[in-house]
């Protein structure tokens, strides 16, 4: 029942996915139609599809996962989730109006725009892909507990035959269709989710006896952080630096670009940072599960043993799905994840492939007319979004889970380095030049991988030692503050010297009255 | 590209100084510090519900910080 449930619904995915390259059918052998679905979307698509995208596979299990292992803590993500909205409404109207003035498709083709230097644009683009690829083989991995629970189980190279199955559709889907198979397969997705999430609402509680019941299980340093002392800032530095790193790197990731610059104007991406946090209430549930797993007493039942032991803590909440809901409820649930999964898996591979198009291959390789390039541009977009996909399969088939888990916690520190490039410059003309920007960045990655290095690739705190306090900060946010400090002192040396001609105009920026 | 619904071409005009300088975005600095500093919140009293302070402040938080981005965007 459960198997028939779930590969009837995601059979259905795959179906949308081939057919949404005739929604309001274009061109597409256009990147701003393959790869950006024309930026037209309206605040509905728009929000299915950003909710599609950010709220991934991973966050749906990763979350849980942690608040199973270390309770308080893991809700830095819904607080990090909820103040990014915020700076989503802030900045980035700005990046899609000029983006949308000069035609950029990716946000490191903004910055060769802005500063004219196309080093430090190579720099933002591949950063963007580096963070992406193990994001996009943790998709594949959480596709791959879900068949595993689902009962898809064979030996040896078989185990992967549903998941290399399902990710050649993906990038077959998203080949042919783009953009907008991404966009319509997360409606689906949201029903999905949230009907999921709805029940379980209505469901675990009660079976537990009530969240009081569930708390009373917990143990009670897993209830609040650990509070500072005088000589160490413990949790709550931790809390902070995690919530602001996070917040900050969001939107900065390839795929959240793509869905932002695939809007209709920079007032939908207003509205949308209005809208688009109903989500974070389902983060919010969803993380309270991961105490109820814990309540439930999944992680000892031996029903579950064999689960826990090969995927850890993420399998806490597929346990807790198993162990109350009704069978072919459970098949929901289960496809819900999975197609979880094909959402931001397309848009990952899609934006990459924008990137590695204009940033890499049209600006390095292609040496023939502009427009020779723009004739040739989505056909190249396409082979490197299946490439994008074929290489996220290796990963995952060649490599532990451990690694890919390590790569994407990089993945993080790295793209916040992008921050000062791509969503300061949108503010500040005069105190960024290419050049500065470019050794801040070298510094910022340096210096975050140095950090993660020194504590064996494990964790992403790091304990600063400043004034003799021992402060735990985010990796992430740390080596970010030095990046951007290191760019702002170096403006007035690199001012005189910079050669780069900015193209776009103070009025790019700003909403433009109804053409 | 012509936004068609109502408000935005209502506040179209005025749109340069909204997002540059309008005062009400300080409002959105609120849910940082409300969200970021944890000596707000790390308390179990009062709970609601067996819910412990700490968790339903930040459920609270999610709809007041899309209020106040709502306040900001009718500007």
């Amino acid at each position: 029942m459960v198997m028939a449930v779930f590969s009837s619904l995601f059979v259905i995915a795959i179906v949308i996915g081939f057919l949404a390259s005739s929604w309001k059918r274009s061109d597409l052998s256009k990147l701003n139609e393959w790869g950006l679905a024309g930026r037209r979307f309206g605040i509905v698509l728009s929000w299915f599809l950003m909710g599609g995208d950010l709220y991934t596979a991973y966050t749906f299990i990763a979350v849980p996962a942690l608040v199973f292992g270390v309770g308080a803590l893991g809700f830095f993500g819904v607080a990090y989730a909820t103040i990014a909205f915020p700076l989503l409404f802030l900045i980035f109207p700005r990046l899609w109006e000029v983006a949308h003035r000069h035609g950029y498709v990716t946000a490191s083709e903004y910055v060769r725009g802005r500063f004219g230097n196309r080093w430090l644009a190579l720099a933002v683009g591949v950063t963007g892909i580096l963070a992406t690829m193990p994001y996009i083989a943790l998709q594949l991995v959480g596709t791959q507990v879900v068949f595993g629970a689902v009962g898809f189980v064979g030996s040896g190279w078989l185990t992967y035959l549903p998941l290399i199955i399902s990710f050649v559709l993906l990038a077959g889907f998203s080949a042919m269709s783009g953009l907008r198979a991404s966009a319509f397969i997360a409606i689906l997705k949201g029903v999905l989710i949230f009907a999921t999430v709805i029940v379980a609402i209505i469901v675990i509680p009660g079976q537990l006896g009530g969240y009081g019941a569930i708390f009373a299980k917990i143990p009670p340093q897993n209830i609040l952080l650990a509070a500072p002392t005088a000589e160490n800032w413990g949790s709550f530095s931790s809390f902070s630096s995690l919530a602001l790193g996070s917040a900050f790197a969001l939107f900065l990731y390839p795929h959240a670009v793509t869905g932002l610059l695939s809007s209709a104007s920079g007032r939908v991406i207003e509205q949308n940072s209005i809208v688009q946090p109903v989500f974070n209430i389902l983060l919010w549930f969803l993380s309270i599960f991961g105490f109820a797993a814990v309540a439930a007493g999944v992680g000892t039942d031996p029903a579950f043993a064999d689960g826990f032991k090969q995927y850890g803590p993420s399998y806490a909440l597929l346990a807790l799905f198993v162990k109350y809901f009704p069978d072919w409820f459970v098949g929901v649930a289960f496809a819900a994840i999975a197609i979880g999964a094909l959402v931001p898996a397309s848009v990952m591979a899609i934006g990459s492939a924008n990137i590695i198009t204009r940033d890499i291959w049209g600006e390095f390789v292609h040496s023939g007319t502009a427009e020779a390039r723009e004739q040739k541009e989505a056909s190249i977009a396409k082979v490197f979004a299946l490439l994008m996909v074929a290489a996220a399969l290796i990963f995952v088939v060649a490599i532990p889970l451990q690694y890919v888990i390590q790569f994407q916690l990089l993945g993080g520190i790295w793209v916040i380095q992008t921050f000062p490039a791509v969503a300061m410059s949108l503010f500040v003309r005069r105190w960024l030049t290419g050049r500065g920007l470019l050794v801040g960045w070298l510094v910022g990655m340096i210096s975050g991988t140095w950090m993660v290095a020194s504590l064996g690739f494990t964790a992403s705190v790091y304990p600063l030692h400043i004034f003799g306090i021992t402060i735990p900060c985010y990796i992430a946010f740390a080596s970010f503050v030095l990046n951007l400090a290191v760019a702002v002192v170096l403006t007035p040396l690199f001012r005189a010297g910079e050669s780069g001609r900015d193209e776009t105009g103070i009025a790019d920026y700003a909403a433009q009255a109804a053409e | 590209m012509s936004p068609s619904n109502g408000p935005a071409s209502r506040t179209t005009a005025s749109s340069t100084t909204r997002s540059s300088s309008h005062r009400s975005m300080w409002l959105l600095i609120v849910p940082f510090i409300a969200m970021v500093i944890p000596s707000f919140f790390n308390f179990r009293d009062p709970a609601i519900d067996g819910v412990p302070f700490f968790y339903w402040y930040l459920l609270l938080w999610i709809p007041l910080t899309a209020f106040l981005t709502w306040i900001v965007y009718r500007r």
